[in-house]
């Protein structure tokens, strides 16, 4: 039994520094990794919503794309088609202009794409039905003239059948 | 002896701490933070794309307003050529044509509907049309047909005096028979 008390050896600073340091660097790492969890989680979360927005951007942006080409396609659809559109009574005008008053017409077939008149009449004489054929050739804008079967009819006058070619520009439309 | 005891106790709790601090730093923290930093720029770059999409999106808006502007002409696009080949109001409408210019509907036959020859992605819907009646008649038919908003080329045209009960020609009565060949487009 000892009457005066050993004196405690005292802990030397260093130790008490080291376990400070090393017990504040596991707490640190646990609060980090905590925060850095929590962080994730809402990156992660922001990282979905993102990708929500892309996709949904994504789908307005096609729908409206979809819509914008199918105007762009009808647009070109129409100036094609309007640029292929025919006015095809224009031949009638066209004709009636180059008809001799001595020649009259009964029968006509027109194939609008090809230009190709077929045209069936009676003329009063010979002389008429030259001339007629005279008028059509001079006509620039018929290309080709063909006179087919020629007929006597009653009262002298010259059945005929006639082929013209006539130019793309007499159907264009105006 | 206790105080070296403490000593000895401490040192412990400083190497379980350094250690664990290192294990857990090193193992789970280091990769949480590397995985926290390949997200973040990941995000960056979504948001790069958000940001592109939402411009992308603004100028196809822009370009739909654009166009908008101009409704009613398209309105008589659609018209000219519509999403379906609407036959009944077609017939309908030739039907109404031929009798406001005069002429009397024989027959219609012939009709068609097939994949354009001329214009892709179209239609043709192609029919034939037996009419009858004075010669003017026909030439206000065809401008009806040519000037309607409902597209229709008048393909061809072929013509020839009507016979009458006796079966010699009317020519005196200026009528003839008609027969056309029109085409409409259609989606």
């Amino acid at each position: 039994m000892e009457i005066i008390p050993k004196e405690t050896p005292k802990i030397p600073p260093w130790i008490d520094i080291l376990f400070y340091v090393s017990v504040g660097l596991l707490i640190f790492v646990f609060i980090s990794i905590f925060l850095i969890s929590q962080a994730m989680n809402a990156a992660e979360k922001t990282s979905l919503e993102l990708d929500n927005k892309i996709t949904s951007e994504n789908s307005k942006s096609a729908a409206l794309k979809k819509e914008i080409l199918t105007y762009k396609k009808k647009i070109n659809d129409f100036s094609g088609v309007i640029n292929g559109h025919m006015e095809t009574s224009n031949v009638f005008g066209f004709i009636e202009s180059l008809c001799h008053p001595r020649v009259w017409f009964t029968n006509f077939d027109l194939g609008a794409r090809d230009g190709a008149v077929r045209l069936t009449g009676e003329a009063q004489s010979f002389q008429d039905l030259g001339q007629q054929m005279i008028i059509f050739k001079k006509e620039s804008l018929i290309k080709k003239t063909n006179l087919g079967s020629v007929s006597m009819q009653k009262g002298g006058r010259v059945g005929f059948e006639i082929s013209l070619t006539l130019d793309p520009s007499v159907f264009v439309f105006k | 002896m206790s105080g070296s005891k403490n000593v000895s106790n401490i040192m412990i709790i400083i190497a379980i701490c350094s250690i664990g601090g290192i294990i857990f730093g090193g193992n789970i923290l280091l990769p949480k933070y590397q995985d926290f930093q390949d997200l973040n720029k990941e995000i960056k770059g979504k948001e790069r794309v958000l940001q592109y999409k939402e411009e992308y999106y603004r100028n196809l808006q822009a370009v739909e307003t654009d166009i908008r502007k101009y409704e009613p002409e398209l309105a008589k696009i659609d018209i000219a050529l519509p999403d379906d080949p609407s036959i009944p109001s077609l017939f309908d409408f030739l039907q109404r044509s031929c009798s406001q210019s005069g002429l009397v509907i024989n027959s219609m036959g012939s009709f068609s509907i097939a994949a354009s020859s001329r214009y892709t992605g179209l239609q043709d819907v192609s029919l034939s049309l037996g009419v009858s009646g004075p010669y003017e008649s026909l030439k206000n038919l065809l401008n009806v047909l040519e000037k309607t908003s409902r597209l229709m080329d008048v393909e061809s045209i072929s013509f020839s005096p009507l016979a009458d009960e006796q079966g010699s020609k009317s020519q005196s009565k200026d009528l003839f028979g008609y027969q056309l060949a029109i085409k409409v487009y259609s989606y």
